[in-house]
């Protein structure tokens, strides 16, 4: 898995990859990212509501750890249902209003924002990835279905889908 | 590369749409021609996280046309008289959304 994710990002940076040393962030106790050392040469590292890299390259990745407390959702609700509810997938109907006004809005907002998202099962790590993107940029929800109060929402530009996927696997 | 005036009606725009939010401010002074463009996508992606949502876009009607790429850009440069400065009226949207953003905009400003 490592090595897929050494070889994507040396690819991607054209940086020589002889080291296979890693650097690992950490979003949550739950949500790592394991990325080559080498590459974060002349990044920017900083903080926007978690950790976020500006690389050399100017593309980026940034990470938001979702909770009940953090969208106010009632404690019934089930986090594992966001990103569906997000991207449009599921109706909102058995919803209180205030929550489906958020839920229509958020989801017609990436509608725009994003071509239509694709939803599969990671077969490495049985985690459910949620992911849309346009030429641009991605967001992606990584559900990991034995963690119920949390989930993990990543933004990236200057990452096709494919290298985001890759990226992301084992996460 | 834009003046302390553009950079100032560039945030009013933003908290019209987000919301004031103190960690966007902390950039403000290092926005970019690239900022401009994220600000631009973020409005024509409809967002709406605030009621001042609609106050804002009549008053960007009202400085030009929205529509062709870089609308915003040519408003600030321009005509941001017209531009006024918009209290938040409620949050409408996820808060993921509006960090989503967030996001765009600072790392354009760095």
């Amino acid at each position: 898995m490592k090595k897929n994710i050494i070889f994507l990002l040396c690819y991607m940076f054209m940086a020589g990859c002889a080291s296979t040393k890693i650097t690992t962030i950490i979003y949550s106790g739950s949500f790592k990212l394991d990325l080559p050392t080498n590459n974060l040469a002349k990044a920017k590292i900083l903080s926007i509501d978690g950790p976020s890299i500006k690389f050399s390259n100017n593309s980026t990745i940034s990470g938001l750890i979702i909770t009940k407390e953090l969208e106010s959702l009632p404690l019934s609700f089930n986090l594992h249902d966001y990103p569906s509810y997000s991207l449009g997938l599921k109706s909102t109907k058995k919803l209180p209003e205030i929550f489906q006004n958020k839920f229509l809005r958020s989801s017609d907002e990436i509608k725009k924002t994003y071509k239509p998202p694709q939803v599969f099962t990671d077969i490495n790590n049985g985690k459910d990835i949620y992911i849309a993107c346009n030429n641009d940029s991605c967001i992606e929800f990584i559900v990991n279905k034995d963690i119920a109060d949390q989930i993990l929402m990543i933004t990236t530009s200057g990452f096709t889908q494919k290298q985001l996927i890759e990226l992301t696997k084992g996460i | 590369m834009l003046t302390l005036n553009e950079k100032e009606h560039l945030y009013q725009i933003i908290t019209s749409v987000i919301g004031d939010d103190s960690s966007i401010r902390a950039y403000k002074n290092s926005f970019t021609e690239s900022t401009v463009d994220v600000v631009e996508k973020m409005i024509e992606a409809d967002i709406k996280c605030n009621a001042s949502m609609k106050e804002l876009l009549s008053n960007l009607l009202l400085a030009g046309q929205t529509g062709a790429k870089g609308w915003l850009k040519k408003i600030l440069k321009t005509q941001s008289k017209h531009l006024k400065k918009n209290d938040i009226k409620g949050a409408g949207c996820l808060v993921s959304v509006k960090s989503r953003w967030k996001k765009a905009i600072i790392m354009s400003a760095i």
